[in-house]
């Protein structure tokens, strides 16, 4: 399965532990969106990752991370509960990030959501460019 | 995407006005049991390799996968055969030595360029053991086609063999059994007699190419840095060593950057280690300017039984002054052994991708593409026909040239951890 997830980058910034998100970094296939500064370190303390694993539980119940569907076609009103809605409001509250109320946000499709908080954190994110690819032959 | 500078043009026109054939590659790694070779990253679609197998001087097997033909057999046990590259991703799967009886078993890959009318079903072939190599029958052509000769001794190599006045490269794997690769054009219709000696127990392997000296297409893609790591002197710093092949490196070199640790040494041709302890780093880089930001970057390599943690991969966008770079690594350092891309500003390390499907165990060929291409960066890892995986993101840190090069951390030696068997760059 895949799923994108808004996440606290961890780590220190060394080739052992670099600024990374907070999910399972070495047992699970992922893209990060980490905008990093002229110094090398993150511009903001969170990130938006692409993961791809056959258990992603662990980052679906870390109250740290906000999952969202990778059927980005939907539309917010058909994918997120007004539950979920406000979660994510106040997840993104606590980075500074204003999300619109629902009569907004409702039409839009996830890709459009995931698009404007991507680029809270850089105008350049794309959620297109975030790719994984796998090919195991026996 | 970038388009090539005017002087880039220029050198290219130069290069594909050459008529000489010649070879482009080689590289070479002892094989035992159901193993993937891949062709050297100077290889491109239309060229012809030709792999060489032995086992050594004793009674066992070389084994080709089916719809192979292997060509010609002696002892000490040598096979070859030859194919045309289809993709830059060719591998050669499925070769099989049955035992180690006598000896080491060794393999070699050779390249040779592309040229109009090669067809590798036309392939004459020979062999002569002795002291004199003399080209029998099999391989009478024309005057100006291209002789290729492959050679082996059982034992350890005593002696390299004296090219022909006119030859066009000579390569050289000191391995037990040592192998060599040369080529030149024949001077003569029908059976040529060549002038070199060797010594020892040994077989040798000729055959033309049957061709008339031919247009070289020259170099295909902005390919501006090469290295199949050939002629270097034992135990030598990379940095001490001109890259090959000659022709189309330019003279340039590779340097050792400031914020190294630890060295990249020579075991012998085909074979670079680093020499780092535990939390050492090793980066280097080659002189050339790549003609933009836009690079694509490869490197083969070979994992051995002890890996040791290990970690290793190839740089692009590099600095030469301070340690910002876009790297892709292989980490044995921690569990699961992810193929890993990272961004490097000024020391500061992010990662920006992983996956975790890669683990190709030891003992194996594997290689790591990483490519910039404006802020699309993305690398690719691929072991045979067991997997490859590829992770990619959108950065936009680093986007000045800068330099491509080699990168590993942590121990390694001339027995343990990963050995890079060559390397190439190209704009994109």
């Amino acid at each position: 399965m895949r799923r994108y997830f808004i996440a606290p980058v961890v780590g220190t910034g060394t080739s052992s532990d670099p600024y990374r998100p907070k999910i399972r970094a070495n047992e699970l296939s992922w893209s990060a969106f980490i905008p990093t500064g002229p110094d090398g370190h993150p511009k903001l303390p969170w990130c938006i990752a692409y993961v791809d694993g056959t258990d992603l539980t662990t980052e679906i119940n870390d109250a740290q991370l906000f999952e969202i569907t990778d059927q980005l076609d939907l539309t917010v009103e058909a994918s997120l509960t007004n539950q979920r809605k406000n979660a994510l409001r106040t997840r993104m509250a606590t980075y500074g990030v204003v999300v619109p109320d629902n009569t907004t946000i409702n039409p839009w499709t996830m890709r459009e959501l995931l698009i404007f908080i991507g680029q809270a954190l850089d105008p350049a994110f794309d959620p297109a460019e975030m790719r994984l690819t796998v090919t195991n032959t026996p | 995407m970038s388009l090539l500078s005017p002087l880039r043009r220029e050198r290219l026109d130069a290069l594909a006005e050459t008529d000489s054939p010649y070879i482009v590659g080689a590289t070479g790694w002892p094989l035992v049991g159901d193993r993937q070779l891949f062709v050297p990253p100077t290889a491109k679609p239309g060229d012809l390799a030709v792999i060489l197998c032995s086992h050594g001087s004793g009674a066992a097997t070389v084994q080709f996968p089916a719809g192979f033909r292997a060509i010609y057999t002696a002892s000490p046990q040598f096979r070859w055969v030859a194919w045309k590259v289809v993709t830059e991703e060719d591998f050669f799967s499925g070769i099989e030595i049955d035992s180690d009886t006598v000896g080491n078993p060794a393999t070699m890959i050779v390249v040779v360029r592309q040229h109009d009318g090669v067809d590798d079903e036309a392939i004459g072939l020979g062999n002569a053991s002795g002291t004199t190599m003399t080209h029998p029958t099999e391989t009478a052509g024309s005057a100006g086609d291209l002789v290729l000769f492959l050679g082996g001794e059982g034992g350890t190599r005593t002696h390299l063999p004296a090219t022909p006045a006119n030859h066009i490269e000579h390569y050289d794997m000191s391995h037990n059994p040592s192998m060599y690769a040369g080529s030149y054009e024949s001077a003569t219709t029908g059976n040529v007699s060549g002038t070199t000696t060797i010594s020892g127990a040994a077989t040798w392997f000729a055959f033309t190419v049957p061709i008339k000296a031919g247009r070289v297409r020259g170099f295909v893609d902005q390919q501006f840095a090469i290295d199949t790591f050939r002629n270097p002197t034992a135990s030598a710093n990379l940095n001490t060593h001109t890259p090959t092949p000659d022709e189309l490196t330019n003279g340039d070199t590779w340097t050792k950057h400031g914020s190294s640790t630890c060295d990249l040494l020579f075991l012998q041709p085909g074979r670079v280690y680093s020499n780092g302890t535990a939390g050492q780093k090793a980066f280097y880089y080659r002189g050339a300017t790549p003609p933009s930001p836009n690079v694509r970057v490869h490197a083969s390599m070979y994992t051995l039984t002890d890996n040791n943690a290990q970690v290793y991969g190839v740089c692009a966008r590099m600095d030469a002054g301070s340690e910002t770079f876009y790297l892709a690594r292989h980490n044995y350092g921690v569990a699961g052994n992810p193929f890993q891309l990272f961004k490097a500003v000024s020391g500061v390390y992010t990662q920006i991708g992983s996956n975790s499907n890669t683990t190709p165990g030891a003992n194996f060929p594997l290689r790591i593409t990483l490519t910039c291409d404006d802020d699309e960066i993305s690398a690719s890892i691929s072991a045979g026909p067991l997997a490859t995986v590829s992770a990619s993101g959108t950065d936009t840190a680093i986007t000045d040239a800068g330099k491509v090069g080699l990168y590993s951390e942590n121990a390694g030696s001339s027995t343990v951890g990963a050995h890079f068997h060559n390397f190439a760059a190209e704009g994109i």
